[in-house]
C-alpha cells in the first residue's frame, strides 16, 4: 500500500514536474489518488496545483462570459491578468455563461474578479433594504 | 247758698256748734274709739296679713321679673352665641369653600395637565407609528424599485448586449478598469 502524503506536498511535486514539462506527472497523480483513495480530494488537489503553480509565475484563469470571447479579447484578458497577477505565463480555460447576460467573470487561484452584468444586478438587489 | 249763711249765723248765736251740726260728741268719741279700735285689729291681724300677701306676691313679681331679666339676658346671651356661632360657622364655611375651590384648582390643574400628557403621549404614538408607516413604505417603495429597475435592466442590457460587439466592448470597459 502506497504512503499517505498531503495534498500540498503532491500539489508541489505536480507543479514543479508540470512546470518542467512533464505532463505525465498527471497520470501518476491520479493513480495514486485512486490507489490511496482519495478520488474525492481530486478537485481539491487540482485548486493546490494551480495554487502552487501560481506561485511559481504560471496562472490558470477560469473566464466565463456571456458570447464567445474573440482573440482580441482572449490577449487583452491575458494581459490583464499576467499584470493583476504578476504572472510571467497565463493559461486561460474559458466558459460561455448565458446566465451573466454580458461582461466576464474571472478566477485565478487566489482572486476573483466579477464584472458581469449578472454581478451588477445582484449589487443592485443587496441594496434592498 | 243764702239760705245756709243765714243758718250757721243763727246756730253760732245759740253757742252749740256741734248741736247746729247735728253732732252727739258722745257719739263721736265712741265712733273715734271703735274706729281707734278697728285700726288697731286691722293693724293687728289684717294689716300684717294682707302686707305679707303683698309681700309674697311683691316678691313674686319681682322674681318673675328677675327671670324675665334673665330670660332676657340668657337670651341675648343665646342670640350673641349664636350670632358668634353663625360667624363661626360663616367663617368655617368660607374657609372650607376656599379649601374646596383650591383643591378643585388643583385638581382642574392636575387633571389639564395629566389629560395634555396623555394627549402628547397619544400625539407622539401617532405621530411615531406614522412615521414607521412611512419609513417602512419607502422601505417597501425602495425595495420594489429595485426589484423594478433590475427586471428592466436584465431586460434591456440583455437585449443591448445579445449584440457581440457591445459586449465585447463591455468586457474590454471592464478590463480597462480592473487594470487602474
Amino acid at each position: 500500500m502506497a504512503m499517505r502524503l498531503s495534498r500540498r506536498r503532491i500539489a508541489r511535486h505536480a507543479a514543479e514536474k508540470l512546470l518542467a514539462g512533464d505532463t505525465a506527472v498527471l497520470s501518476q497523480v491520479a493513480a495514486y489518488l485512486i490507489e490511496s483513495r482519495r478520488v474525492n480530494d481530486a478537485d481539491l488537489l487540482v485548486r493546490d496545483i494551480e495554487t502552487a503553480l501560481a506561485e511559481a509565475g504560471v496562472v490558470i484563469a477560469d473566464v466565463a462570459s456571456a458570447h464567445d470571447l474573440t482573440v482580441t479579447l482572449t490577449d487583452a484578458i491575458t494581459r490583464y491578468v499576467k499584470q493583476a497577477a504578476d504572472a510571467r505565463e497565463v493559461h486561460l480555460r474559458t466558459q460561455v455563461d448565458g446566465s451573466l447576460i454580458g461582461g466576464i467573470r474571472l478566477r485565478t487561484p487566489d482572486a476573483e474578479y466579477d464584472a458581469s452584468v449578472r454581478q451588477q444586478l445582484r449589487k443592485l438587489q443587496a441594496m434592498k433594504v | 247758698m243764702e239760705y245756709l249763711t243765714h243758718f250757721a249765723t243763727a246756730e253760732a248765736a245759740n253757742g252749740d256748734i256741734f248741736s247746729t251740726l247735728g253732732i252727739d260728741w258722745r257719739l263721736l268719741v265712741l265712733q273715734i274709739v271703735a274706729f281707734l279700735i278697728l285700726v288697731w285689729l286691722l293693724g293687728k291681724f289684717v294689716y300684717p296679713w294682707l302686707m305679707k300677701s303683698v309681700d309674697e306676691r311683691q316678691e313674686k313679681i319681682e322674681a318673675s321679673i328677675q327671670a324675665a331679666d334673665e330670660a332676657k339676658k340668657a337670651a341675648d346671651n343665646a342670640g350673641a352665641e349664636v350670632a358668634e356661632l353663625l360667624a363661626d360657622a360663616r367663617k368655617e364655611a368660607a374657609e372650607i369653600v376656599a379649601t374646596a375651590k383650591t383643591e378643585a384648582n388643583v385638581m382642574v390643574a392636575t387633571a389639564e395637565s395629566k389629560a395634555k400628557t396623555k394627549a402628547d403621549s397619544i400625539v407622539a404614538a401617532a405621530r411615531d407609528d406614522i412615521d414607521k408607516e412611512v419609513a417602512a413604505a419607502r422601505k417597501t417603495l425602495h425595495n420594489d424599485m429595485i426589484d423594478f429597475v433590475t427586471v428592466a435592466t436584465e431586460k434591456v442590457v440583455g437585449s443591448a448586449v445579445a449584440k457581440k460587439d457591445v459586449d465585447e466592448s463591455l468586457i474590454k470597459r471592464a478590463i480597462q478598469e480592473g487594470s487602474k
